[in-house]
């Protein structure tokens, strides 16, 4: 019998103790040791190429290109998603320009702080364009560095299969990430790289050049007025009345406007009762509850928003389209028009951003009040758009989103 | 020596006393099994006064004894009887007369193996609204709860489909169910098992001398020091499933001369396992018991006992997650920290109950208990929280390459490279990709300005102050009349609230609600958890340190009263028994916060001077989230009928029906209790209607139940929770008129071979049909807004598809035929209750010969199915966003997944050695799941989440389902010591 036992227990304890440390003690049950903290790598001796660099590898538009060659560059971060107006993309600066990198991550600024250096190391990375627009009425758009766009596939034979809706895709993944992102120290704040202003002509100057070192870059411009190059006052919003369907430029029943029509009349306000930077969707609903919009045009011009009814054949039920857009509010994003040095300013704002409900105050808004302006210099369609990072009123440290 | 001889002279003293005149007195009675009421052949009774042997006799068939020549006097009656636990009765001879005990029962024992809280891994279910609360069947002497209560529990078997909380638990005649959500309370007394090894089961419908019941079953506990077995009990057990090693003692005096009897129970469960990483136990038990005969009329208890501890649980993944790891254990809850695996999801508690019972004999018509019971201590749950911070979880939907690449395209994911670096570093399981990591955690809370935290540890807690009053009585006013009855009340005040449990190497953190901060980022207040503080403190939010309050902190209260009885007549053979209850509850909600969101009162913006206004419901009223709501009261009330029919001594037939009216749980009445008053509407009970027929044998090495029930339970109501992709928000679903039929077989034997000596041959079978019948409607409602989410122009939506899936024709290549109306289905497909097979069944050999036991079963489970959650059943979600349902969408959506069918081979071994007759030492070893099934799913849920992102706009998509997996072959070697 004891034997018996004794071969029980030793099986036992055979089974169960592939180490005895680790299956006695599987988890620590005391409080942790704090974890390791930040530590920054030094890539200096590596790096090899600048932004100018990597934006001069794109020369045609709607060729994104694929850098195969090891070049590493180095840049400061400018931007900070914290406020929520930039949205899974960090912008880095170096002496000779910046850069948009779509990271992909939310809430980077956690990992990704201002004023971080990061080492990227661009091979495997794509360098491609957003917003590009030809034609009198177009322009250049956005350089961004980040993955082969959505849909390109490589097949062991060869054969690609490229079908982009955009020329570059977010890295998402951590473990992309971490191949072509590495975070360096942290450049204490009045080391830290400045906003730039700009003339006017130099914001022209970015319209087909695509290649441009002014985009990206961390701006501020001085003295802006609200109004826009035709000396009225305007916004641009564009809405889904349903936005779980459809919504594209072939299904404009489902599509609305919130913008100055091309007939515009010369000095007239075109902002729609929108007094904030942006709209919440709590906003967003107040607004059109209120019966402003009534009267705004559907966007295949079939009827306005206060009294048509909704195709049946394209909703699946038949509402007003007021009540169609009541039961399906969301947060929109709304760009306002600026006059600086001459140019017009789109400063464009995210509904997810923490300032969106903010309200312009009135003096800048019926023109007595200049502002000041902090934020990414971007573009599209070869116009000047501001990613919005602060604002004050012109002249002084006061700031209006704040 | 000199003891001996004093003894011997004591007893030759006796003798002659004896010689000198014949006593007339004695004792007589019926020696029976609580279960079933049979009689206990061949139970030897020893009647001792002191510690002197008077007398032994055994049972006869019948289970009839007597010990005539008795001198007046108080004895202790200890009555033994294999497959029984011993129990020692006093009784007092009087006057000369043989006294007739009528019936004595003993509680059978479970030989096998020990079921309770431990065998089941605590599943997280992460505020999900679903709950997987496993129901305990106890052996006792039933031959199917004996075989399914531990062979099936590795599967999380409920009986009769029915949910835990309708498995009454007693302790000392208190029903120990949870107030607040009527789960049974075993997690209370984990781990001593010595101390509450006596109880007594029945099932359905039946009743128990302490308490009418529902109609899943009443267990009760005895819980006292005189209940539990003399002597010194010590045992060591190591466990493969769960934790590695658990030490348990306990010692009883039994009831001594001064008629007191002390008891005690100790035992620590402690180390991880070999199946399921992070999970482990780190838990201890104590009990303590005292009782004091004062006389035989009156006796006093008195208990107090607690489980401290901790014990990591385990998360559920879907199971692209389990195939990406090639295990189907993998636990998302735990990363590296510093090398050591570190369990962010962590059960912490410390429920201590003490309690008072008084017991009264005033006459042998007569018996009665009074028992003051209270609950108290801490109910904690870690997790990890985070402020505009990714989700840390590995398995995040986001993370996996299923996110990237789809073959379908109308969900727009091409990203093949993408898809494939995610399934790189998943199969190469890169430990900072795969698990949580706690460095990149440190490292964000490092890097964050002012130290504020980004992520931090939270300790959810429940803890109950749960005052308990109950008074039994048995009264017995001719041979063939029992009438029992008694009194109850409850007084529960729960409070809710998390604290910080650890900063994570912040130095602070902010008292701010995640979800509004974002929402109404340009109006701070209304992100405030605690408004007050940020009025009173100049519109600054309140900064939190470890063991700090936060989040949201409220009282549930709940207040119950009430009164049953039960008449038993027995004529001859035939036993009915017919009782009621009737009861009042009333509870409500008392926020300790003003939330910023439901300020309910007027408040002055410190930012803006302005005065922050109430928020309103839909029918006008102020929707507060500080103070009182309002309260919910409910009439309960019961009736049961059983009749028994005893045929020739072993045999009996016997039946029950019952009607229950019962108010719905705190936790199924609040739409969003973390953050407003708010009731569902039209609140009510449920009501259930019971059946049960059974036929029973139990004589000569044969045991025999086949049992035939039918139950309906109509307008339950049930509250869940998940975050909404559609309204990007955190959700609330409220279910009412929620209907289920139950209706199946039972059958349970264990008949000897008599081919070979000793070895029996034992099953049992569970075959039942446990649906949904109605077609509930659904509230939704968002933790951050007070309106109700509307579809199609209606704040209430009905559940169309909760009760069945329509099933349509299908072509060569099984495609639903072109052309096809929703309405040319071919059938309906029901839905099950879930996660528990409707089809059970075990078939096996026990051989029991000279101390040894040998018991092998074969087990086979089917017809097991996966939570529904209400979302895809709704007309809105298979009509998808334009609106037109289709087949091919509510076959698609509606679909209850049933699980594979599982087989699986238990073997136990045991042998117990004795030694001078003294001690007993030995040994049981149980070995689950032999052919090494990893496949087995033991339940989950569908995540209440829809794909709305699509190519086509035409449709909506399921998110995957989350699944538990049981543990592949695990075995629990105990080894014990008594004397």
């Amino acid at each position: 019998m004891k034997k018996i036992l004794f071969v029980i227990a030793a099986f036992a304890a055979l089974v169960s103790c592939k180490s005895l440390k680790e299956e006695w003690e599987p988890v620590v049950t005391c409080k942790y040791d704090d974890g390791i903290g930040y530590e920054a790598v030094d890539m200096d001796a590596d790096v090899n190429a600048t932004i100018a660099d990597i934006k001069a590898l794109y020369t045609s538009h709607g060729a994104p290109v694929e850098i195969t060659e090891d070049l590493i560059i180095k840049g400061e971060v400018t931007s900070s998603d914290e406020d929520g107006n930039v949205y899974r993309e960090i912008y880095i600066q170096d002496e000779t320009g910046a850069m948009c990198v779509k990271l992909g991550r939310t809430s980077s600024y956690d990992d990704y702080k201002v004023g971080m250096i990061l080492y990227v190391k661009c091979k495997g990375l794509v360098i491609g364009e957003y917003g590009y627009k030809s034609g009198n009425y177009g322009g250049a758009g956005l350089l961004q560095l980040g993955l082969k766009g959505d849909g390109w596939q490589e097949y062991e034979d060869g054969f690609t299969d490229v079908e982009p809706e955009y020329e570059t895709a977010y890295l998402d993944l951590q473990t992309i990430i971490r191949k072509h992102v590495f975070r360096g120290p942290i450049v204490i704040a009045p080391n830290r790289i400045q906003p730039v202003s700009f003339t006017g002509e130099q914001l022209n100057s970015i319209k087909n050049d695509t290649q441009s070192p002014y985009v990206s870059m961390l701006t501020k411009l001085s003295g802006l007025t609200y109004r826009n190059a035709d000396y009225g006052r305007e916004v641009f919003c564009l809405f889904y009345p349903d936005p779980n369907l459809n919504h594209s430029k072939y299904e404009s029943w489902n599509r609305v406007f919130l913008s100055a029509p091309t007939d515009r009349v010369y000095g007239e306000d075109y902002t729609f009762g929108i007094t904030t930077w942006s709209l919440t969707k709590r906003r967003f609903l107040a607004l059109v509850q209120s019966g402003v919009w009534d009267d705004v045009e559907i966007g295949d011009g079939s009827g306005v928003i206060g009294e048509a009814y909704t195709s049946y054949e394209n909703f699946g039920y038949e509402e007003l389209y007021k009540d169609v857009i009541i039961a399906h509010p969301g947060a929109q994003s709304v760009s306002h028009y600026f006059m600086y040095d001459g140019v017009e300013v789109q400063v464009r704002t995210s509904g997810y951003a923490r300032f969106a409900d903010v309200e312009i105050p009135e003096d800048v808004r019926i023109g007595e009040k200049d502002i000041d302006i902090v934020g990414i210099l971007s573009r599209y369609q070869g116009g000047a758009q501001f990613t919005l990072l602060d604002a004050f009123y012109a002249g002084t440290d006061i700031s209006i989103i704040k | 020596m000199t003891k001996r001889i004093i003894l011997a002279f004591a007893a030759a003293f006796a003798s002659l006393a004896l010689f000198a005149q014949t006593p007339t007195g004695g004792i007589k009675g019926t020696v029976i099994n609580r279960n079933g009421r049979q009689p206990v052949e061949n139970a030897r009774l020893l009647l001792k006064m002191g510690a002197a042997e008077i007398a032994t006799v055994t049972t006869a068939e019948d289970g009839t004894f007597i010990i005539p020549g008795l001198e007046d006097g108080v004895y202790i009656l200890v009555i033994e009887a294999p497959e029984f636990l011993e129990t020692q009765v006093p009784v007092t001879v009087n006057d000369g007369y043989v006294k007739n005990m009528f019936n004595l029962s003993l509680t059978g024992i479970q030989r096998v193996a020990e079921v309770d809280d431990d065998s089941f891994a605590a599943f997280d279910m992460d505020d999900s609204g679903f709950n997987d609360n496993p129901t305990i069947l106890f052996g006792s002497n039933d031959v199917f709860n004996n075989i399914a209560g531990y062979n099936f529990s590795s599967v999380r078997f409920r009986a009769r489909g029915f949910a835990s909380e309708a498995q009454e638990v007693y302790l000392a005649g208190v029903k120990m169910n949870d107030a607040v959500t009527g789960y049974s309370p075993f997690s209370l007394w984990s781990g001593l098992n010595e101390a509450t090894r006596s109880k007594e089961t029945v099932n359905g419908a039946e009743v128990l001398d302490i308490a009418l019941g529902g109609f899943n079953g009443i267990t009760n506990v005895f819980g006292t020091a005189g209940e539990m077995r003399k002597g010194l009990r010590a045992s060591v057990l190591t466990n493969s499933a769960l934790y590695r090693l658990r030490l348990m003692a306990s010692y009883a005096t039994g009831p001594m001369d001064n008629g007191w009897s002390f008891a005690a129970n100790v035992s620590a469960r402690l180390g991880g396992n070999d199946w399921i990483d992070g999970v482990y136990y780190r838990s201890f038990a104590y009990y303590f018991g005292a009782d004091k005969v004062f006389n035989r009329e009156h006796t006093l208890h008195f208990a107090i006992f607690g489980a401290p501890g901790e014990r990591g649980a385990q998360m559920a993944s879907i199971q692209e997650v389990y195939d990406l790891m090639n295990d189907n254990m993998y636990n998302a809850n735990w990363g590296y920290q510093n090398g050591k695996v570190r369990n962010s999801r962590v059960r912490k508690t410390h429920e201590p109950v003490a309690y008072i019972k008084y017991d009264f004999k005033p006459s042998d018509k007569f018996n009665g208990s009074a028992t003051v019971l209270y609950r108290f201590g801490t109910n904690g749950y870690t997790a990890l929280d985070w402020y505009n911070a990714q989700d840390p979880r590995p398995d995040y939907y986001r993370n996996l390459p299923s996110y990237f690449y789809d073959e379908n395209p109308d969900l727009k994911r091409n990203n093949f490279a993408k898809a494939s670096e995610a399934y790189r570093s998943w199969y190469n399981e890169e430990a900072d990709i795969v698990h949580l990591d706690w460095d990149r955690i440190y490292q964000v809370n490092a890097l964050s300005a002012d130290g504020r935290s980004k992520y931090v540890q939270e300790e959810r807690h429940t803890d109950q102050r749960d005052l308990n009053f109950a008074f039994n009585f048995k009264y017995r006013p001719a041979t063939w009349v029992n009438i029992m009855g008694g009194v109850n009340a409850k007084f529960n005040r729960t409070e809710f609230y998390k604290v910080i449990a650890d900063l994570l190497g912040g130095k602070y953190f902010l008292d701010v609600d995640n979800f509004a901060d974002r929402d109404y980022a340009s109006t701070p207040y209304m992100a405030q958890n605690d408004l007050l503080y940020y009025v009173e403190n100049e519109g600054k939010s309140r900064k939190l340190y470890v063991g700090d309050k936060y989040g949201y902190d409220y009282y549930a209260h709940i207040r119950n009263v009430g009164g049953w009885i039960n008449g038993e007549f027995t004529i001859g053979d035939l036993a009915i028994n017919v009782g009621g209850r009737i009861g009042y509850e009333s509870f409500w909600r008392e926020g300790l916060h003003h939330k910023g969101l439901f300020p309910g009162t007027y408040f002055t913006d410190p930012l803006t001077g302005e005065h922050v206004k109430p928020t309103y419901d839909k029918n006008g009223e102020i929707i507060t989230s500080y103070g009182d709501s309002k309260k919910a009261r409910f009439l309960t009330y019961a009736g049961k009928l059983g009749i028994n029919y005893v045929i020739g001594g072993n045999m009996r037939v016997y039946g029950n029906v019952g009607y229950f009216n019962d108010a719905p749980n705190f936790n199924q009445v609040f739409l969003s209790p973390r953050t407003r008053n708010t009731m569902v509407d039209n609140l009510t009970t449920s009501k259930t209607f019971s059946s049960d027929i059974n036929w029973q044998y139990s004589g000569n090495g044969i045991n025999i139940r086949a049992t035939a029930y039918y139950t309906t339970v109509k307008d339950q109501s049930k509250i869940m929770s998940a975050y909404d992709d559609v309204q990007n928000a955190f959700s609330n679903f409220a279910l009412s008129g929620i209907d289920q039929r139950h209706m199946g077989i039972e059958f349970g034997f264990k008949v000897p071979t008599y081919i070979i000596p000793d070895l029996s041959i034992q099953g049992v079978l569970a075959l039942g049909e446990a649906v949904y019948t109605s077609t509930p409607t659904m509230v939704q409602t968002l933790d951050n807004s007070a309106s109700l989410v509307s579809y199609n122009g209606s704040d209430v939506m009905n559940v169309t598809f909760w009760k069945y899936t329509p099933i349509y024709p299908r072509d060569v290549n099984n495609n639903i035929p072109e052309g096809t109306g929703i309405n040319d289905y071919v059938r309906l497909q029901k839905h099950y209750i879930p996660s528990t097979p409707q089809t059970a069944a075990s078939i096996g050999l026990a051989w029991n010969h000279n101390y040894w036991f040998v018991d092998l079963d074969f087990e086979y489970f089917d017809r097991a199915y996966l939570d529904m959650n209400p979302l895809y059943r709704t007309d809105y979600a298979v009509m998808g966003p334009d609106y037109k349902a289709t087949p091919e969408e509510i076959e698609y959506m509606t679909t209850q997944e049933k699980f594979a069918p599982a087989f699986l081979l238990n073997l136990s071994v045991g042998k117990s050695f004795y030694i001078q007759r003294k001690y007993q030492i030995g040994f049981s070893f149980n070995a689950k799941n032999l052919l090494n099934n990893t496949n087995v799913k033991t339940g989950g849920y569908e995540q209440t989440r829809i794909v709305d992102n699509t190519d086509a706009k035409s449709r909506f998509y399921r998110f995957p389902a989350k699944y538990f997996y049981m543990p592949g072959f695990n075995y629990m070697l105990n080894v014990y010591f008594r004397f």
